[in-house]
């Protein structure tokens, strides 16, 4: 009976370090502490580590590196030709990762939501072991897996690892120029995010695009910054918007609720659906 | 020898128990699983904000007179074919219609609603913090929730949340049924599983509001749906109107700006020099 009792106990303390195990494996012991609001380090050029515009040098086709200079040449003109985002349309992938206001992360062990203020993008990244479906209906955040790893050896997941395919558009890398992705949507965006090794409350992502307005893949690295106290703001794109798309041009409303140029010379929209004189 | 492992093993066992506990207190062991897509129950063409009565005047908002004006003159304009699409959120409490599927993500300290219509996002603070009057107005306000055990089995089953904060313009729901200007809205909710089938949510929400004689109460309910595929809803992408001043033109699938009404004039281009 003395015998027993220890065994009793030890299988006691077994079972339930075995619960203990159990249980963190799917609580917030496993994943790194990543759910907070981070908001962008660093410039909103897509390579924050290089400066924007012609600067970017993105390694694009000369077809689309013909299309940035012809978008260059409009903006100059007080155009916002290839940014859709004026008119509300979301930034989608991979720009939104820019972070042009605040960032959600929140992790589950089957998804990682990732929500940005900036146009409302919600990102959800499975990371349920599922496989990429038959088919996937295309969206600006395009579809997301992912799988954690554990590089340190540590026993807890310290690095998402993230593949981005099913993408609609019109995209582009930035806002300023407007660095244009391919008009067939075969983006493939390939992240790591992970905390840094010195600084909890920097997170890090590398990002690889692979597209074909590209002649190579373009890498870059991006850092945001915790905010351990959030304050956070809803992000109305169309409210007080004064941007509209009347189908290749922009134009404005000015603030009387009449319509207006956005470029020198540019002329008034088409009429001819109007069967009553001004 | 033998004490000594007894003794281990009890430490050992208890420290784990409190660990298990710990880690129990901030797991989903304690909340309701309301994981998955939840679809509105109600499934008929038109949305009233209260599912259990016809749309339009057979909802009886228990609107007061100044703002029953305001809803009759907005429905005399829909009859008229005069609808303003802005694409600007429902915020609270008709995000809580739920037009498209939405999901909830239980955590200790927040609750979020994901809504895939208009992509709002609430969040419903149960860290115990208050509400104050510093708060940033928002289209959906500002969410204070407490979890409930109302049957006493251990496990929270009711969320009580009260939300305040919020800006404008808002309706009921999309014949119009105005809240006051005043913003002064007050929103409370009970939301909950069905007690007898998991994948039916429901949501008694209470609205206070200055444009109500008295406070409005409804229930409405959700189904989970656990393959859904979640889709993006960019009203934008979709979004066939413009508002020039106090006409609204549509746009039409060539880009070219369209009226809305028989022999609406075309809009003013003050603004442009003549050359089209």
């Amino acid at each position: 009976m003395r015998n027993l009792a220890p065994i009793g106990a030890l299988t006691l303390a077994a079972m339930l370090c075995a619960t203990a195990t159990a249980v963190r494996a799917h609580d917030e012991l496993k994943y790194p502490n990543m759910r907070a609001q981070w908001t962008r380090i660093g410039s909103a050029a897509f390579d924050p580590n290089r400066p924007g515009g012609r600067g970017q040098q993105p390694p694009l086709t000369p077809e689309y590196q013909a299309l940035l200079d012809n978008i260059l040449a409009a903006r100059a003109q007080g155009s916002l030709e290839g940014n859709m985002t004026v008119t509300c349309i979301p930034a989608g992938m991979p720009r939104a990762m820019i972070v042009y206001e605040t960032m959600d992360v929140i992790v589950l062990p089957e998804t990682t939501y990732v929500r940005m203020s900036y146009m409302n993008e919600l990102r959800r990244i499975y990371t349920d072991g599922r496989a990429w479906p038959a088919k996937i209906t295309p969206t600006f955040a395009g579809y997301s897996i992912g799988r954690w790893l554990d590089e340190d050896g540590d026993g807890r997941y310290d690095t998402l690892v993230v593949e981005t395919r099913g993408f609609k558009g019109p995209r582009t890398f930035d806002g300023t120029p407007g660095i244009p992705l391919h008009s067939d949507n075969q983006t493939v965006v390939e992240e790591r995010l992970y905390l840094d090794r010195s600084d909890p409350d920097v997170l890090r992502a590398d990002i690889k695009v692979t597209d074909h307005a590209l002649s190579r893949p373009w890498s870059v690295a991006r850092k945001y910054q915790r905010e351990r106290n959030p304050h956070w703001s809803e992000y109305i794109c169309n409210e007080g918007n004064q941007q509209l798309l009347l189908g290749k041009e922009n134009y404005m409303v000015s603030a009387d609720g009449f319509l207006m140029p956005v470029k020198r010379g540019q002329g008034p929209p088409d009429l001819k659906n109007f069967n009553q004189p001004r | 020898m033998v004490n000594r492992c007894i003794i281990g093993a009890a430490t050992l066992a208890v420290a784990l128990g409190v660990a298990t506990v710990s880690g129990l207190a901030h797991d989903e062991a304690k909340y309701p699983n309301l994981k998955g897509a939840w679809v509105r129950a109600d499934q008929g063409q038109t949305m009233p904000w209260d599912p259990s009565k016809p749309a339009g005047r057979g909802q009886q908002a228990p609107l007061t007179p100044e703002y029953q004006a305001l809803y009759d003159t907005a429905l005399a304009r829909q009859a008229a074919g005069i609808n303003v699409s802005s694409c600007l959120p429902p915020g609270m409490p008709r995000s809580m219609i739920a037009p498209e599927p939405m999901e909830i993500i239980v955590m200790p300290d927040t609750t979020y609603i994901m809504l895939t219509y208009m992509s709002e996002f609430r969040r419903i603070y149960t860290d115990g913090r208050k509400y104050t009057d510093e708060v940033e107005a928002a289209f959906s306000g500002f969410s204070v929730g407490t979890w409930q055990d109302t049957d006493g089995d251990g496990r929270f089953d009711t969320l009580v949340v009260e939300t305040r904060g919020l800006k404008g313009p808002r309706t009921f729901d999309d014949s119009g049924i105005p809240l006051h200007k005043d913003n002064q809205t007050v929103i409370k909710e009970r939301i909950y599983l069905d007690k007898s089938d998991p994948d039916l949510l429901h949501n008694e929400i209470t609205t206070t509001d200055n444009a109500l004689t008295r406070p409005w109460t409804v229930t409405r309910s959700y189904r989970r749906d656990r393959n859904v595929e979640w889709v993006e809803h960019l009203c934008a992408d979709n979004n066939q109107y413009v508002t020039l001043g106090e006409e609204v033109y549509s746009i039409g699938g060539d880009g070219v700006l369209s009226p809305t009404r028989k022999d609406q004039p075309p809009p003013d281009l003050r603004y442009f020099t003549p050359s089209r």
